[in-house]
């Protein structure tokens, strides 16, 4: 037997692996291998108070930061049975959005592009594509906009506190942002006309099953209370563990997640594929100019998702300014009791989020956080197989081989600091 | 390189021990030059947006600890061709923004210093602490002229 190994799978957040072995002319196993060490954010937080959960939970990552702490804001409040107002809302859903904007551009332009356009490399790609290249900086740089206005950074911001805000954004800085929304959209334009024509071939395609959140309202949205599934079940937040099952590897820091015993898909192609009918305007269009019926089958399609979404979520924000600008700032919310469990979930940008919590005396006592990334750690080395095998069919080199199984692992646009989870050891 | 033209950018992470040189390297020399001195924490886009407009600027130097599979402490100068994707600044390829800052018709370096320890909560190494003065103690004779 022999096997094929990236030792160091690049362009993606954070460390992982890929290891193929091979026996003859077939392929034994594949494995996506997480080796960032266990993140034990769940026991680190026992017995903290929330408002130091809160502050503590984003540090899982620095490019979904928001989006941890917007699903911790959610479970938390429902722990506490506060309800926040209006305004609350919607500035949490813009800083999801600048989050989106962030964390698609860099995927898009910075970290996909050179597997879409067929570049061996990032540096390769970027002296016929420097344009593209200023474009994503430009984009990325405008969602660190957005969340450093509403979050106070653009990392790790501590202003969305339980209840509300520590300081509301005044309207000259949301005006601004605005401005600053419209003048990009050209860019997400470009990246959508550039990925939408792409053609993937048809080898790799396999039926898989689609995860994610149901907004409450008939928006394309990132927040919900509920879980949509593609096969048409669908499941109130506090039941995830009924979808994600999830269970320990040997290989991997990272837990895995099956549905109904079968790996699934989270993420931007996920929420096309189950909302996309629910978009207006500009992505509504680009959505039916080039979904396909592939878009159920081959995970290279989550990069034309991404660009619709980038284009979706520069117009919402937008949208939501308008929205808030005419709000009073309230008052932060207090706590209606001191126990209390629930689960919050939100969509970040690779998928769906939930934190999960129990709260007794005022003190954490049950944390449970299931990332995007880990739910998809199944489905990629499921796809990671079918690659190589065909590779192997056609007669390809290790090398050739090895620079396939990378661009389909990153098509998924893994985010590994977030997937290495709490593994709990059992001794016996 | 000379002095008024070169940028340069201190990449890291100040809690990982080593990790931290390249951002100690902007806090002691900024003073001599501020307006060409960045820091990774500002927001490496906004920086690199920055430095590609600039058109006083012609040559870029970032300052980072990377594994070129050398003791700990030594220094290379490294150019373009001699990076391999994997070094990334934690998100962005490091290859991609040099070449990119080549394209826009500027010289792009890495100085790298091989760590001795990344890990958390820890200081910079007395063996980098060495290095890093060496590094500085170049590059100051050089903008002081």
């Amino acid at each position: 037997m022999r096997s094929i190994e990236i030792k160091h799978l690049a362009r993606v957040e954070g460390h992982g692996a890929i290891t193929v072995r091979i026996e003859g002319r077939k392929v034994r196993e594949a494995r996506f291998e997480i080796i960032e060490g266990p993140r034990l954010f769940e026991t680190l937080t026992i017995g903290k108070l929330p408002s130091e959960n809160l502050s503590i939970v984003p540090r899982i990552c620095a490019i979904c930061t928001l989006s941890h702490r917007y699903a911790s804001l959610r479970g938390l409040e429902k722990c506490l049975s506060i309800q926040v107002p209006e305004k609350t809302t919607l500035l949490r859903e813009l800083m999801l959005h600048g989050e989106i904007v962030e964390s698609h551009a860099l995927h898009i332009f910075l970290l996909a592009l050179p597997d879409l356009l067929g570049y061996p490399n990032a540096a390769a790609m970027t002296e016929k594509y420097s344009d593209y290249v200023i474009k994503g900086l430009t984009l990325k740089k405008f969602g660190n906009k957005v969340m450093e206005v509403v979050s106070a950074r653009a990392t790790h911001g501590e202003n969305p506190i339980i209840g509300g805000f520590g300081r509301y954004p005044t309207n000259r800085e949301l005006h601004e942002l605005k401005d600053q929304a419209k003048a990009l959209i050209p860019h997400a334009q470009s990246a959508i006309e550039l990925l939408g024509p792409m053609k993937f071939p048809a080898w790799l395609d396999k039926e898989t099953t689609f995860v994610c959140l149901k907004p409450p309202t008939k928006d394309y949205g990132l927040v919900g209370d509920s879980i949509l599934i593609s096969d048409g079940r669908e499941f109130d937040v506090e039941d995830y563990r009924k979808v994600v099952n999830e269970r320990v590897v040997s290989h991997s820091y990272a837990k895995r997640s099956r549905y109904r015993d079968a790996p699934y898909t989270v993420g931007s192609i996920a929420r096309m594929n189950l909302l996309g009918n629910r978009l207006k305007g500009k992505p509504k269009d680009h959505y039916q100019q080039y979904k396909n019926a592939r878009w159920k089958r081959n995970p290279m399609f989550n990069n034309i998702a991404q660009a619709i979404e980038l284009l979706h979520a520069l117009e919402k924000i937008q949208s939501l300014i308008d929205r808030t600008v005419d709000l009073k700032d309230p008052a932060v919310m207090k706590p209606g009791r001191e126990t209390g469990k629930g689960t919050g979930a939100v969509e970040a940008p690779r998928g769906t989020l939930f934190h999960s919590y129990e709260v007794k005396n005022g003190r954490m006592s049950k944390v449970d956080i299931v990332t995007p990334t880990a739910q998809n750690l199944d489905d990629i080395e499921k796809y990671v197989r079918i690659a190589a095998q065909h590779m192997l069919d056609k007669g390809e080199n290790d090398e050739e081989i090895g620079r396939q199984l990378e661009i389909v692992a990153r098509a998924y646009d893994p985010c590994i600091s977030c997937s290495a989870h709490l593994v709990n050891i059992v001794r016996k | 390189m000379t002095n008024r033209r070169t940028a340069f950018v201190g990449l890291g992470n100040r809690d990982r021990g080593d990790d931290a040189a390249g951002l100690r390297f902007v806090d002691d020399l900024k003073h001599l030059n501020p307006n060409y001195f960045f820091s990774e924490e500002q927001g490496l886009e906004a920086i690199i947006l920055e430095i590609i407009k600039d058109k006083d600027v012609e040559d870029v130097v970032f300052v980072d600890t990377c594994d070129f599979n050398a003791k700990p402490g030594e220094i290379a100068l490294l150019r373009l061709d001699s990076i391999e994707e994997t070094v990334s600044t934690h998100k962005i390829p490091l290859s991609m923004l040099m070449a990119l800052i080549q394209t826009e018709g500027k010289k792009a370096y890495l100085v790298g210093i091989q760590p001795e320890s990344l890990e958390f909560e820890t200081d910079i190494s007395e063996t980098v602490e060495k290095a890093l003065e060496r590094i500085e103690d170049t590059v100051g004779k050089m903008l002081q002229g």
